[in-house]
């Protein structure tokens, strides 16, 4: 059965130019060979810290960064493939939302023009596209009467509510969502959460969910990739990689998330990372994590990590020592 | 030395209103605190709570606009009204602060040796061009920044964000402030740097035996460093707390809902959705009469809870609540 989201060894270079002719004088690799896929329905959460190129991975996703190589399949159909007539289709199929709310709408814009726009650009919804338009405020739980509101008259929760609806607009499969909570206080971003939870139930949305938080990683996800400097270096089923993590870079990272519960927090023990990362510029030739892994050996240095399967088929990891569970 | 109950830091009935050209904004309503010598407050609250207007007025750092009243004793001083020559040789030597964002914070011109240097001239003009040198050196040893004699002539934009965090720290401990005031030391970080510097900021405390007062909007991070926890909501305090009493013995509605609404690493319960608190934390200049919380408030009682301001009311040893359903213990708060 084909996948309705596959990503298959995709490369995202971003080209580094110096000197007064800003020749190109070397690339950086922000992505480098990830491969995973959606099924309908489903969450992948994408996590990683700064700099990992989960944002990179997810505009490729929707084509607004195009991949050095690899591939972005869409129900089996190759986006680079595609003439500009079925890109243009393809694209209702799967939307954006962008993690800051306020910046990524047009401030002189009304809610009712922002929202509606898609329907007009694609030709939806021909003559009821207010009606349509209402709708989606509906839909995501916006009172009818923001309509003719601008964004700076709604608060953060209600303009990502707002962003959305708009990509809500097109009717999408898949909705990447690039840090859609991370600007909001955690009473609004339940709201959020809550949201996309039911609209998934609903409408049967997969979402590629990006996020550097793992608890919300944690709540919204089914799947769970784990990025290190622009790779997978493990993914499993959530609740599994939060139970059994086997990336030593993974158990460091989710030691280092504080719990909301005094009791717990005394007897959790943190995993602190020495060092600093290497520079996207230069990457080892062995693991990218090996020089600030507590685990790593000589081949550790100079051999590249593959990614295999564990005990558990689903559950992959790419290192040369995993934990054993 | 004062006597090991004595508090380091007392706050009584401070409120803080900023004159504006469309009228007065009390943006903070009484808020009283202590903390004892060594000890760890965390200060919670969500965007325009006031958590951290309390910081700066402790600090003396408020814009001439502001009005503030009340009361603020460090070691038993009286800091408001205070002459700013008292202030200036209190602030950065005995209460230090540490800002969110290093970047800014430090100057992009200057090493950061340099930097940490002139921290300590500033209050002792005593140690020599080497022995300044040295101590920058022995403080970036100290907050974990590696090869720090040769990273002691950097400059900023050659740290990583966890560096520079961690420099600022050194600079801010120089002097062994017996109280740092830490305004959302983490929040611009990853949560593995995060876990870095709360490590850091511990191991001074342990080393100097600092107070520290830590402003954040993160529950998880006060679950893991304070002893005792203030939760501010629209400028007033609503609850306040030893930390295991405050995430296992909530007592004000608006806690148990930011609790309630934070989803967790540890566990995962697909049957129940995340509590979603309605509404929005009002703005200081549309307060609602009677409790702030109360339009928001799931068990607000008509007639009460929107007519009067609650009062702080004790429910425990040393917990106190600012709710009108809030059982009494009796005794005075």
């Amino acid at each position: 059965m084909t996948p309705l989201l596959e990503v298959r060894d995709l490369v995202k270079e971003y080209p580094v130019r110096s000197g007064v002719l800003r020749r190109v004088t070397g690339s950086v690799k922000a992505v480098n060979g990830v491969s995973f896929t959606l099924e309908p329905g489903q969450t992948l959460g994408l996590v990683g810290e700064t700099g990992c190129g989960k944002s990179s991975v997810g505009r490729c996703l929707v084509n607004l960064a195009e991949p050095t190589s690899g591939d972005v399949l869409l129900g089996g159909q190759c986006l680079s493939d595609m003439s500009p007539r079925e890109l243009r289709a393809a694209r209702r199929r799967i939307q954006l939302v962008f993690q800051d709310p306020y910046a990524s709408l047009d401030p002189r814009q009304s809610v009712e023009t922002i929202v509606s726009e898609p329907l007009f650009l694609h030709g939806l919804a021909k003559g009821n596209e207010a009606g349509r338009t209402a709708e989606l405020l509906d839909l995501v739980g916006l009172n009818r009467s923001s309509l003719r509101q601008y964004p700076h008259e709604l608060s953060g929760g209600q303009r990502q509510r707002v962003g959305i609806a708009r990509a809500l607009a097109l009717e999408p499969e898949v909705i990447v969502l690039d840090e859609p909570v991370s600007a909001l206080d955690v009473s609004v971003q339940a709201g959020i959460l809550n949201l996309l939870e039911e609209l998934q139930n609903e409408l049967g949305l997969a979402y590629v969910f990006i996020a550097h938080d793992l608890s919300v990683v944690r709540h919204v996800s089914h799947q769970v990739a784990v990025m290190y400097l622009g790779r997978i270096v493990e993914c499993a089923e959530s609740d599994e990689l939060y139970a059994n993590p086997r990336h030593p870079y993974t158990k460091a990272l989710l030691s280092a998330v504080p719990v909301p519960d005094p009791r717990v927090e005394r007897h959790r023990h943190r995993i602190l990372l020495e060092g600093d990362l290497p520079s996207p510029l230069a990457l080892p030739s062995g693991c990218a994590f090996a020089s600030r892994c507590w685990k790593a050996s000589d081949e550790c240095a100079s051999i590249p990590t593959l990614t295999s399967p564990t005990s558990d088929s689903l559950h992959t990891v790419a290192c040369h020592h995993p934990e054993i569970t | 030395m004062t006597e090991p109950k004595d508090p380091v830091l007392e706050v009584d009935q401070l409120s803080v209103t900023f004159r504006a050209r469309h009228g007065d904004v009390e943006v903070l309503r009484d808020v009283s605190l202590s903390i004892g010598p060594g000890e760890t407050l965390g200060v919670v609250g969500e965007s325009g709570s006031g958590k951290s207007v309390t910081g700066a007025a402790i600090m003396g750092l408020l814009p001439s606009n502001a009005d503030v009243t009340g009361s603020v004793r460090f070691l038993g001083q009286e800091l408001l009204g205070a002459p700013e020559s008292v202030m200036r040789d209190l602030r950065g030597r005995r209460i230090a602060v540490v800002a969110q964002d290093a970047l800014t914070a430090l100057n992009p011109v200057h090493t950061v040796g340099s930097q940490i240097a002139e921290a300590i001239k500033v209050h002792d003009s005593g140690p020599t061009r080497a022995q300044l040198r040295a101590r920058a050196i022995d403080l970036l040893d100290l907050v974990g920044i590696p090869q720090p004699s040769a990273r002691v002539d950097s400059y900023p934009h050659e740290f990583s964000g966890g560096m520079r965090q961690r420099a600022l720290i050194a600079m801010t401990v120089a002097n062994e402030p017996d109280l740092i005031i830490a305004d959302e030391p983490t929040t611009a970080l990853d949560v593995t740097v995060q876990a870095q510097v709360l490590d850091v900021l511990a191991r001074i405390q342990e080393r100097t035996s600092s107070s520290l007062m830590l402003i954040t909007h993160d529950l998880g991070v006060v679950a893991g460093v304070a002893d005792r926890v203030l939760v501010m909501y629209s400028g007033s305090p609503v609850e306040s707390s030893d930390v295991d009493s405050l995430f296992h013995a909530t007592a004000h509605p608006y806690t148990r809902g930011l609790l309630a609404s934070m989803p967790r690493i540890d566990s995962r319960d697909r049957s129940v959705p995340l509590y979603r608190i309605p509404g929005l934390q009002p703005s200081p200049a549309q307060r609602p009469p009677g409790c702030p919380f109360h339009p928001r408030c799931d068990v607000a009682v008509v007639g009460t809870c929107d007519v009067d301001l609650p009062l702080p009311t004790l429910v425990g040893p040393g917990h106190i609540s600012a709710c009108h359903l809030a059982e009494s213990t009796g005794g005075r708060p």
